[in-house]
């Protein structure tokens, strides 16, 4: 990921440098969704039972730049922040994979198996 | 069945009788009780019991403290100065806010005091990639790349406490 940026209504903010931390960690969180993490069963069985097998995203894993907005308005009530910048980067990512390949792919994460199936069957 | 192993943890010496397959991470959170140092993943992947061993950072889950008899270990617990007053790679992270839940945080310190141990300086991409092995689940990298640049500052300023890169006025 070159560049990832979200824009993320936030009420009105207390405590700047906590928010933009809720912010971070959402997107990198999102990043790891769409990218890497999968739970694989056989037959019930986990086979992802640990780290070396349920991949987070480590420091490589940074886009090149992360950047976000903390959208406020004025007279807005003091909410909580939570993870939302965390559902849309699948989706984010999701789009510019089908707008790079010209194919949609539905299931994550975005494994490069499941990339090269997507462009194979648009042929 | 014991076996002997002499470890010096933060300062102190140690003669303890250790499990042939007794765990560096055992000895020191349960036999010690450091709590600083904590497991995750227990396979030696994901840096969270990180300590420094002799100066190394190593994943205390994969060293056996046998064989790490002689040698002088660090946890986050002896960082700070005999008055208690914080390294500066803990003042960084505070001042950075460089942590959400905190559970990485005693093994990424450390990380970072062997990082700017061996490259006081280091860009971004060096300490990214240098601290590759700390994983934190909250993400809170950026914050934690922040804090290493602010703390090869604080380190420096106590190396030259006379030449100051701020400007005058």
């Amino acid at each position: 990921i070159v560049q990832l940026h979200a824009a993320v209504y936030a009420g009105r903010v207390v405590n700047q440098l906590t928010a933009a931390l809720q912010n971070e960690g959402s997107m990198i969180m999102g990043l790891g969704s769409a990218l890497f993490e999968e739970l694989v069963y056989d037959d019930g069985q986990p086979l992802t039972t640990n780290l070396s097998d349920y991949l987070i995203p480590s420091f490589l894993d940074l886009p090149v730049t992360l950047s976000h907005e903390l959208l406020e308005c004025p007279g807005a009530e003091v909410h909580g922040l939570g993870e939302t910048a965390l559902p849309p980067v699948p989706a984010a990512i999701g789009n510019a994979v089908a707008r790079a390949i010209g194919a949609c792919l539905t299931e994550l994460p975005l494994t490069p198996e499941r990339v090269f199936r997507a462009l194979r069957a648009t042929r | 069945m014991g076996q002997v192993a002499r470890l010096t943890v933060n300062g102190e010496d140690h003669q303890l009788s250790v499990h042939c397959d007794e765990t560096l991470l055992e000895t020191l959170r349960d036999r010690l009780g450091l709590t600083s140092v904590r497991e995750t993943c227990g396979i030696g992947i994901c840096g969270t019991c990180t300590v420094l061993v002799d100066g190394r950072p190593l994943s205390s889950c994969v060293l056996l403290t046998r064989l790490a008899d002689g040698a002088q270990v660090t946890t986050l617990e002896g960082l700070a100065g005999p008055n208690g007053a914080l390294h500066p790679v803990q003042e960084a992270f505070l001042a950075q806010q460089a942590f959400q839940c905190s559970y990485c945080t005693p093994g990424m310190i450390l990380s970072v005091v062997a990082l700017l141990t061996e490259n006081p300086t280091p860009t971004p991409e060096e300490a990214a990639a240098y601290l590759t092995g700390n994983l934190c689940r909250c993400g809170s990298y950026l914050r934690i790349l922040a804090a290493v640049q602010d703390a090869a500052r604080r380190l420096q300023l106590r190396r030259n406490p006379q030449t100051n890169s701020c400007s005058p006025g």
